[in-house]
């Protein structure tokens, strides 16, 4: 049991860690004159606001995001909402997502169009997501009542894998007091306990186990 | 291709993937409770049960269990089921899921509308985890409900003692109590269906007290079905003799077929495919 907490938590510090303090600011890997070593709490301030619709982590998904790497490597903090999960009450749930967007397509726009229009025609992801404030759901079985081994399996916590694209729109020069950037996506995802139920059944097929989400997100 | 048709390409495949019809892709949570399809299918095929077997003392039905995760198999055992002459009804004696999730509900609920013959559902421990009650109440119906098929009564009764604790002793023999109130007049024999059999980890022989007092005054309780521990296996656990008929899991590919006779007594077979 306590191993189990112990590589959860470790779990979540390492994906974080990854993406934080592993990558530099993208802003300053391409500015000549920015300092070698960004400072830590440049690391920490987010540069993406994200919106997302469905995708297995709640009705509505807001939260903000790190994109670093040279753009390569977004990490995401989300808050979900499902209304009415349960008859009258919703349901909470918070998710930490990691992308990684291995190159991108510069689409052409017609010249009265200034900015630039990008596509990332793969990102491949994953990400952990923890129900919050709700009895119904337990992190490790409560030894008191199953004896600690009886479901072997979190009800809270799912972890998912995801594939997608992005469409960027990045904002031209006089546009820039916006921010960096808008953006549109969607992922499909499945979850691991989805995963392991159609590995061993022709009947329960890929569609079967996708669940789509799509958003956008504003880039400052 | 131009740039303009390239951007246009792309933009269609976006907005189509957006507005995919179906909505089922876009799902919220893997433990929301929305989903489409058949509702409260216990209660109507209890309806076509009794319509169909009214004034009859000749029986034939299928008894299978815990399908969790085994979908393929489950597939197999209805077809197998379809192809079978005489079968009145199906009972399903619990653990649908294995996760409780609500795909899973609808993944197995889906295999079992397949089956030619109406057919029933008990409550499993499997299906009670996150928001399993609630899908199972809205897809099925109560976890504890009776019906007759000619002269003989059903009682599916809640066995899964870990998820419902409510004291020492046996929690559903309000339910039997109750429902032996409603009883028809031309009852002649009665079959309790459970999932955990009794002595089992969820309903151990100690808070068993009130099970058998609760049932006794039911007229000629002649066996009992169960599921749970993913054998065919028989026991009398109780010093009245009563049999407990545990049915295999869909991995076992295997099945309990039950013929009550018009003259008060029954025979068994186990299918193996």
């Amino acid at each position: 049991m306590i191993m189990k907490k112990f590589c959860f938590k470790s779990a979540l510090g390492s994906l974080l860690l990854l993406a934080l303090s592993v990558c530099p600011a993208n802003l300053y890997a391409t500015s000549p004159e920015a300092p070698e070593k960004p400072k830590f709490k440049e690391l920490l301030k987010p540069n993406v606001v994200t919106v997302q619709y469905a995708g297995g982590i709640g009705c509505v998904s807001a939260g903000m995001g790190w994109e670093r790497c040279k753009k390569r490597s977004l990490t995401e903090l989300l808050l979900g909402h499902v209304p009415h999960y349960h008859k009258t009450q919703s349901l909470t749930t918070i998710t930490l997502r990691q992308y990684y967007t291995p190159w991108e397509v510069k689409l052409p726009l017609p010249s009265t169009c200034k900015g630039a229009l990008k596509l990332r025609p793969l990102t491949v992801g994953a990400y952990i997501n923890t129900v919050l404030f709700d009895g119904d759901f337990w992190t490790h079985e409560p030894t008191s009542h199953y004896g600690g081994d009886y479901y072997r399996f979190t009800t809270r916590v799912r972890f998912a894998l995801s594939l997608g694209q992005r469409l960027t729109y990045e904002f031209p020069e006089e546009w820039k007091h916006l921010g960096e950037a808008a953006e549109l996506y969607y992922d499909f995802s499945a979850n691991e306990l989805s995963i392991i139920s159609a590995v061993p059944n022709k009947r329960v097929t890929l569609a079967d186990i996708l669940s789509l989400g799509v958003g956008a997100r504003w880039k400052f | 291709m131009t740039h303009q048709k390239l951007v246009l390409h792309i933009l269609l495949t976006l907005s189509a993937v957006i507005c995919l019809p179906g909505c089922d892709l876009m799902e919220y949570h893997p433990y929301d409770t929305r989903f489409s399809g058949a509702r409260n299918i216990n209660a109507t095929n209890v309806e076509r049960i009794e319509q169909a077997t009214a004034g009859r003392k000749q029986l034939c039905f299928a008894v299978i269990s815990d399908t969790q995760r085994w979908y393929d198999e489950t597939h197999k055992i209805v077809d197998h089921i379809n192809a079978t002459e005489g079968v009145d009804f199906v009972i399903h004696c619990g653990d649908l899921t294995d996760f409780s999730l609500t795909d899973e509900f609808v993944w197995m609920r889906d295999e079992l509308q397949r089956l030619r013959v109406p057919y029933v559902v008990a409550l499993g421990n499997h299906d009670c985890l996150g928001t399993g009650k609630t899908v199972f109440s809205d897809m099925f119906g109560v976890f504890e409900y009776s019906f007759n098929a000619g002269n003989t009564h059903f009682a599916v009764i809640n066995t899964n003692g870990l998820e419902f604790t409510a004291g020492a002793g046996f929690f559903g023999a309000s339910f039997l109590y109750n429902n032996y109130t409603s009883l028809p007049a031309t009852t002649e024999r009665t079959v309790v269906v459970m999932h955990v059999p009794p002595g089992s980890d969820q309903f151990p022989m100690d808070r068993t007290h009130g099970y058998l007092e609760a049932l006794e005054p039911y007229p000629a309780v002649q066996f009992a079905v169960c599921g749970h521990e993913h054998s065919t296996v028989v026991r009398h656990p109780f010093a009245d003799g009563v049999p407990y008929y545990q049915v295999a899991c869909a991995d076992k590919r295997s099945y309990l077929l039950f013929h009550l006779n018009a003259d008060g007594t029954y025979d068994y077979e186990e299918i193996l495919l």
